[in-house]
């Protein structure tokens, strides 16, 4: 073993040599972990900052300025490419780019000069002189003087997702050192870069996703009745809350001939596919109503109208549920869509009501000592099977009488403990006279909103209340 | 609680055990369970509802799409159901398109 009185100075130099290199490195470590580390504080001071829209321009523009003083340089710039390698986004240091420069980098192929060929071999550029370096190009309305020039691609895995460029007035600015410690950096500016890309990418996405649902929205409100149909000495009043933007839930109040179709549904299910269920239902039950009122066909066999002899024409648009429960049942039946539905043909002359309650949550007559009647379901829920059978029922009204359908979006209303608002406290709720239909669902509407609180709705609520004057 | 199904065929009977609260977040998971024993040659399926809290209307649906699924030879039971989801099957009908039973013995006779 050597020692060191027999070292020659051949080998001191050599083992200074190597200390020294040591001492670089570290250095240059201890450096880049700086650089690091302020760009991490600067990351989570951005996960703070409250304009979400603002995010990916802000964290992009803090970091290159960042970059930027930490390196000294003059300028700065970071390019965004997309996959084809155009400039998707230019973020320029200082802002010292008008907006109208800035779009005409947009666009553009970086296949020239430095940028393009750190594009081309994924690796750094340094020009520590751009008077003798091929690579730099001088613009020919270039408003600055640029000696010293470092490129840094931004890279996540195989992609290049943009490039750092820095410049300097002076040669000999950039050592490659700091282009070492830049590039230590890159790994994490490359995932500043990718978040900031699928945030962007997530809220394009989104904004185009709201946009049609909201298209989607406006259309099922067409499909509600724009307003509530009155017929004379009586009140009908509705309320509709989807939980999402659109709903399965819907109401429906038309005139058939002297009669008033009434009609409250819940299609299983919510969103998108609940509402295409609910204009088919809804349309389906108009036109099916229509249909056999207006041509006069005769369902009822001669059997059923011994047994019910006043009730020829109400029955008749009343198998209008029947008719649409064959029709989604025959045509549907591989998406197993289902409504609740209450259907009533009301006789406004006499306050007579006929109806079928097809599996819907039970209706009730109130008046003013509370519940009188409730009407519970005759039949099943319509569109789940073929060849079901629904029976029909009556209810009168007598002056006074209010009638309130709902969905079980008002029962199942859960407050922020998942506490369900139940049939009990709605039926409380009606033990006390209401002056009106409207002021019976304020009533209601109400309490069921104080329940809910801050809870997210998760069903749709509807209502309908009809009062005989 | 989380919802949870659990499937398993024995003979030519197929069983999948509920629990916790079926509604439109949970569906996918029992009707993935439904179709993973849909096309197996049985004779009933049973639905052990014990544990299971809550049906919404979404969870109904996938009754009906496995009633519809596995066709007209193969029965459909739901045993022991709670109240709520009993309720739920009474007020829209589906009690006459499924056996309803007190315990499982009652399906193996």
């Amino acid at each position: 073993m050597m020692s060191d009185r027999n070292l020659s100075p051949e080998l001191l130099e050599q083992e200074l040599a190597s200390l020294r290199q040591e001492v670089a490195t570290l250095k240059t470590e201890k450096a880049a972990f700086e650089v690091q580390q302020k760009l991490l504080e600067n990351l989570v001071d951005l996960e703070h900052s409250s304009a979400q829209g603002e995010v990916l321009q802000a964290s992009l523009q803090a970091t290159l300025d960042l970059v930027t003083a930490l390196t000294d340089a003059e300028k700065g710039s970071l390019f965004l490419l997309e996959a084809s390698g155009k400039v998707v986004d230019a973020i320029l240091s200082r802002a010292e780019v008008t907006p109208k420069q800035r779009a005409k980098l947009i666009g553009n192929v970086l296949d020239r000069g430095l940028a393009g060929w750190v594009c081309d071999r994924r690796e750094i550029g340094l020009i520590s002189d751009t008077e003798h370096d091929t690579r730099w190009l001088t613009l020919p309305d270039q408003p600055y003087t640029v000696r010293s020039a470092l490129a840094v691609p931004i890279q996540r895995g195989e992609q290049l997702l943009g490039i750092l460029t820095l410049l300097h007035p002076e040669p000999d600015h950039f050592s490659p050192e700091l282009a070492r410690q830049i590039d230590l950096t890159t790994n994490r500016l490359g995932l500043v870069l990718e978040n900031a890309r699928l945030y962007f990418q997530l809220r394009q996405y989104s904004a185009a996703l709201d946009n049609e649902l909201e298209t989607g929205r406006q259309i099922q409100i067409d499909f509600l009745p724009d307003r509530v149909y009155q017929p004379p000495n009586w009140e009908l009043a509705a309320c509709f809350h989807p939980a999402k933007q659109v709903a399965g839930d819907f109401y429906d109040t038309f005139p058939l001939g002297n009669y008033v179709g009434l009609a409250i549904a819940d299609v299983c299910d919510k969103g998108v596919g609940a509402a295409f269920f609910m204009a088919l239902m809804r349309s389906l039950i108009r036109v099916f109503s229509g249909q056999t009122q207006l041509d006069g066909l005769s369902i009822v066999t001669g059997e059923d109208r011994q047994l019910l002899p006043k009730l020829s024409s109400q029955t008749q648009a009343l198998q209008a549920v029947e008719l649409t429960n064959q029709y989604v049942a025959q045509n549907h039946w591989k998406l197993s869509m289902f409504a609740t539905m209450f259907f009533g043909v009301l006789d406004p002359a006499t306050g007579l009501l006929t109806y079928i309650n097809g599996g819907h949550e039970p209706l009730f007559l109130v008046n003013n000592s509370g519940i009188k009647q409730t009407l519970n379901p005759t039949g099943p829920a319509v569109g789940m099977m073929p060849n079901m059978k629904f029976g029909i029922a009556q209810v009168q009204f007598e002056s006074g009488d209010i009638l309130l359908g709902y969905t079980d979006g008002v029962t199942e209303g859960k407050n922020t403990d998942g506490e369900l608002f139940t049939p009990q406290r709605l039926r409380s709720l009606l033990e006390h006279p209401a002056k009106s239909a409207g002021e019976l669902l304020t009533r209601i509407e109400t309490k069921l909103f104080d329940h809910i609180d801050r809870a997210i709705q998760f069903d749709d609520i509807t209502m309908l209340a009809v009062q005989r004057l | 609680m989380a919802f949870t199904a659990i499937s398993e065929i024995n003979d030519d009977i197929a069983k999948i055990t509920l629990s916790g609260e079926l509604d439109a977040s949970t569906a996918p998971i029992f009707k993935e369970e439904v179709e993973s024993i849909a096309g197996q040659d049985i004779s009933k399926l049973v639905l052990l509802t014990e544990d299971l809290e809550y049906m919404s209307s979404a969870g109904l649906r996938v009754l009906i799409f496995s009633k519809q699924k596995m066709g007209a030879d193969v029965q459909l039971y739901v045993v022991s159901p709670q109240e709520m989801v009993l309720d739920t099957l009474e007020k829209t009908g589906f009690h006459h398109s499924v056996t309803i039973v007190d315990e499982y013995a009652a399906v193996a006779r």
